[in-house]
């Protein structure tokens, strides 16, 4: 970026075609292609993004259609856009809802690695809705991406790589690209997003490796068998590789099989052992969250 | 609106031309026939090299992007420049037709972020759909060496996202220095975009860099391409 707008803590920014004044609290974000920082307005507090005119504008398309998804939105809503006018010219941006919470990398870091299967199971209840809207995420690093962990649920703040289906991803990440594993095409389709997924999941366990392993598929494969973490879900994640799933619901509903499955292990196990205390404990926790899951 | 077809040729370099006409010259020449002149410059790891301003002065002269990037950060770039260079040409073709109706002053920026909106959905459409003819012209020199199998993954990377879009593309690779030319043409124009990775040369030609006389002989290309296509019609 060429001139961006800086703004410092205090600093007021006045909208020049709504006269909206928004006070800024701090920066909250920054990428290739613009600042996002927490606002306070009259509606209360929000995020402010500064980009150039197009981004904008496109990404304002994007969230408004995000919103068409239904009640909820699957990311930030948006508030409005307007330009700020100084003496070295105009800095176009928008203001958007400020989500607050972890993000996915984050998140995890505070957790047991097993957790990972759980925010693959948000993440698809995220994909379902916008894929129905026909769009793909395309960029699936884990900074996008926030746990609103109240709600347990996953929401975007960046949408700068949304694309609608059939076009080529417009922004994507290289570790969690299709293409770049030469696992398919860029084409944006629910199989682009579900490949992207799975590989975010691995990457949350085993980063190093995945990075290691980026371009060859078969070394991917390799890290998912021989994870303990990821175990249980290993048939769903080498499906996801190869492009076996079409929507995000059918993959969702063979991970809660694969859940099934080893509660059902688990029973039998019980009879024979009954001294093994400490994994009824674990599969009852486990199973808890699953049922809420479930009823959700 | 029918765009007819976007031209765009890309330069691969890094680092200052020695030798021939002024290569922002070139481009302000290949943007008068209707075709963008987008810049890469790839740096060595330890950060500034000479040659930036010459870059960014040919993408200004050129009407397209420049960026400056390390070469593990090429792949991207490439993308991204070839995507906002196609938004670029559309957007400012938008802006003439502003300023014929309204001002001299109009252009899209000046107006409210609304109407901005919905103009940015029909860019994106046309972007998608357009037909687009891409050159690359990759400087060989010496220098280069140890970037060439960066040059060669960006390559392979762009034709994915090209290969992914609606609309028609075709490519052509150019190489500098050239044998016995500025320039010599590595492959003719295709519109399989994987040809451009595939058949990559790994050999640098060495010796002087003459950015200004590739860029003309690189736009010859166009230029015959034009003339086929108006034999053809």
């Amino acid at each position: 970026m060429k001139n961006r707008y800086d703004a410092r803590p205090g600093d007021l920014i006045k909208g020049k075609w709504t006269g909206h004044v928004w006070q800024v609290e701090r920066e909250i974000g920054r990428g290739a292609n613009g600042i996002v920082y927490l606002v306070k307005g009259k509606v209360g507090q929000a995020a402010l993004k500064f980009a150039d005119s197009a981004s904008v504008a496109s990404e304002t398309n994007a969230l408004t259609a995000l919103e068409r998804v239904r009640g909820t939105s699957p990311g930030p809503f948006f508030i409005e856009a307007d330009d700020a006018e100084k003496k070295d010219g105009i800095y176009p941006f928008y203001i958007m809802e400020y989500i607050n919470g972890p993000m996915l990398h984050t998140f995890i870091k505070e957790k047991k690695k097993e957790w990972a299967i759980i925010l693959l199971i948000w993440l698809l209840n995220f994909f379902e809705p916008l894929h129905k809207s026909g769009n793909v995420m395309g960029d699936l690093k884990p900074e996008n991406f926030i746990v609103a962990s109240r709600e347990r649920t996953i929401r975007a703040v960046d949408v700068g790589g949304i694309t609608k289906f059939g076009r080529a991803v417009k922004e994507y990440t290289t570790l969690y690209d299709r293409a770049s594993w030469q696992a398919g095409t860029r084409k944006a389709e629910p199989s682009y997003d579900l490949f992207g997924a799975a590989v975010l999941v691995v990457a949350l366990v085993h980063k190093e490796l995945v990075q290691k392993a980026l371009g060859r598929p078969v070394e991917l494969e390799g890290i998912v068998q021989s994870s303990t973490a990821l175990q249980l879900i290993t048939p769903v994640l080498i499906k996801a590789f190869n492009n076996e799933y079409d929507s995000a619901l059918a993959m969702k509903k063979e991970l809660l099989l694969c859940f099934a499955k080893k509660s059902t292990m688990k029973r039998t196990r019980k009879r024979k052992r009954p001294f093994s205390k400490k994994w009824m404990v674990f599969a009852g926790a486990f199973a808890a969250i699953l049922t809420m899951f479930l009823l959700h | 609106m029918n765009m007819g077809t976007i031209k765009q040729l890309l330069l691969l370099t890094d680092g200052c031309s020695n030798t021939g006409e002024d290569p922002a010259m070139m481009a302000a020449f290949a943007r008068r026939r209707g075709i963008t002149v987008n810049v890469i410059g790839i740096v060595q790891d330890s950060g500034s090299d000479s040659g930036l301003d010459e870059i960014e002065a040919i993408a200004k002269a050129g009407g397209g992007e420049s960026r400056i990037v390390q070469a593990a950060s090429l792949s991207e770039t490439v993308v991204n420049v070839t995507r906002q260079a196609m938004t670029g040409t559309i957007y400012s073709i938008i802006n003439e037709e502003l300023r014929g109706i309204l001002n001299k002053e109009t252009n899209v920026e000046s107006l409210p972020p609304a109407v901005r909106s919905e103009i940015a959905e029909k860019v994106e459409d046309i972007s998608e759909e357009a037909a687009l003819e891409l050159l690359v012209l990759t400087d060989m020199s010496a220098s280069m060496k140890m970037k060439l199998p960066a040059v060669k993954e960006a390559l392979y990377d762009l034709s994915m996202t090209m290969q992914s879009r609606i609309g028609p593309s075709s490519f052509s690779l150019w190489t500098f220095p050239g044998k016995y030319n500025a320039a010599e043409e590595r492959i003719g124009w295709t519109t399989h975009a994987n040809k451009l990775a595939e058949s990559f040369p790994q050999l640098v030609s060495g010796g002087i860099t003459p950015t200004g006389p590739a860029i003309r002989q690189a736009l010859s290309s166009f230029l015959e391409m034009d003339e086929y296509d108006e034999k053809s019609v």
